[in-house]
């Protein structure tokens, strides 16, 4: 379970970046990307997009859900947006207003939501860095795949093809559909040789320069 | 307390309509109009919306839903359509892809 | 009292506010304003200005730290900005740059 909370008591307007568990109690608007679980305690309010692998919520979201593996409504959870996971529950007592998509491909990876608008409230200097930062893990073959592809290979694929074949039968007609990530996917798999230390040495010098 | 029930086997073309609960084991292309609670047994398949009290579909819906009550997507379920309801719940392995449209009160700060 | 705990591999970008105590070993970019205490561990990075009760800085910090209370440098704490505070210590081991304001 996660050691990382945001107690009822606090407020976070900005961008949240995850790779380990996140339990929110309080309140957070901005946008939410986690390779972990995110768990929304019931008096959580979250008025934000959120990535994860996993996502449980008993509180209050507006915004789009979006998991890797699993996604999950408990009893007296409220949210208003869409819900896309390969495994979904809503219990009893959860109330959905959205597009719901089960079975679907697996979401897009965390850092590629970069590409969006990140709302205005965060400082402009740090996020133009974190922009810069995310932009250049994508395109430098010696840091994105390094850190990023491992992970996200490891747990996107695997929950879902089992089911995409056994569903094909019973669920043809509907499958076809745009993906969104498609382009993403093929960039990640397109994994570079073994980093040269050389190169990882520098790049890393890179982005401690950066991020100064 | 015998349920209406169409059966396995069983395909209709055309409406269903009944002042009752109905349990739907069998094939039905068309509309399902019932007062009562639709069962959609595992085995079952509608391709045709749905109108009735409350709904239970463990079988294979191609259609909308329009529910006073309660809609609930079993683990074998599978729902092509938006539903219409007071709520919907979903067991996880069940299909569902669709837009729901349900009252959902958020909190003040949300809103 | 239940607290906001930014463990490692968390990362915030934007602003914090709190009535909680908060405990940061992961990153914090922007602004931390929290009424309860606050406690940058030694894995912790700010970059923020930091508005609180009291501040305990056992990892890195940027920013401007203000305290209505205390302001605690710890052993291995590295801090890079001006410090408000009507009482402050810096212990051996830890590293500052910057002007302090008791309000003397």
């Amino acid at each position: 379970m996660s050691e990382s909370t945001i107690s009822a008591g606090t407020r976070i307007v900005g961008n949240i970046t995850a790779t380990t568990d996140l339990t929110i109690d309080g309140h957070v608007d901005g946008q939410l990307s986690a390779s972990g679980a995110v768990i929304i305690g019931g008096d959580g309010t979250v008025k934000s997009d959120i990535t994860a692998d996993v996502i449980e919520v008993a509180g209050a979201v507006r915004g789009d859900l979006r998991a890797r593996e699993r996604l999950l409504l408990d009893e007296g959870a409220r949210v208003v947006g869409d819900l896309t996971a390969p495994t979904m529950g809503i219990r009893p007592g959860a109330r959905v207003r959205g597009r719901v998509e089960t079975d679907a491909p697996p979401a897009e990876a965390a850092p590629s939501r970069a590409t969006k608008a990140t709302p205005a409230k965060t400082t402009t200097t740090s996020t133009a860095a974190a922009t810069r930062r995310r932009t250049a893990a994508r395109t430098d073959p010696g840091e994105a795949p390094a850190k990023k592809a491992p992970a996200k290979r490891k747990t996107a694929p695997s929950p879902v093809m089992p089911k995409a074949g056994r569903r094909g039968k019973k669920a043809a007609p509907a499958k076809p559909k745009p993906t969104v990530a498609p382009k993403k996917t093929t960039t990640r798999k397109k994994a570079p040789p073994p980093v040269v230390p050389a190169l990882k040495k520098k790049t890393k010098k890179a982005s401690k320069r950066r991020a100064r | 307390m015998s349920q209406p029930l169409l059966g396995r086997g069983l395909e209709i073309r055309g409406r269903v309509r009944g002042e009752s609960d109905l349990r739907v084991e069998g094939t039905v292309a068309g509309d399902v109009e019932v007062t009562g609670a639709l069962d959609l047994g595992a085995e079952g398949s509608v391709s045709g919306g749905i109108r009735a009290a409350s709904a239970t579909i463990a079988g294979r819906l191609e259609g909308d839903v329009d529910a006073e009550g309660p809609v609930v997507v079993t683990a074998s379920g599978v729902l092509v359509g938006d539903v219409r309801a007071s709520e919907v719940s979903l067991e996880e392995g069940g299909v569902l892809r669709g837009r729901i449209e349900a009252d959902v009160e958020l909190p003040e700060a949300l809103r | 009292m239940a607290a906001t705990v930014i463990g490692q591999g968390i990362t915030i970008e934007g602003e914090v506010t709190s009535e909680d105590e908060v405990v940061i070993s992961g990153v914090v970019r922007g602004t931390l304003n929290v009424e309860g205490p606050v406690t940058v561990e030694g894995d912790g990075v700010v970059e923020a200005d930091i508005g609180a009760h009291t501040v305990a800085i056992g990892g890195a910090v940027t920013g401007n730290v203000t305290a209505s209370e205390r302001v605690d440098l710890l052993a291995g704490g590295r801090l890079v900005g001006d410090v408000k505070a009507a009482r402050l210590t810096i212990a051996d081991g830890a590293s500052f740059k910057g002007n302090v304001d008791m309000d003397v």
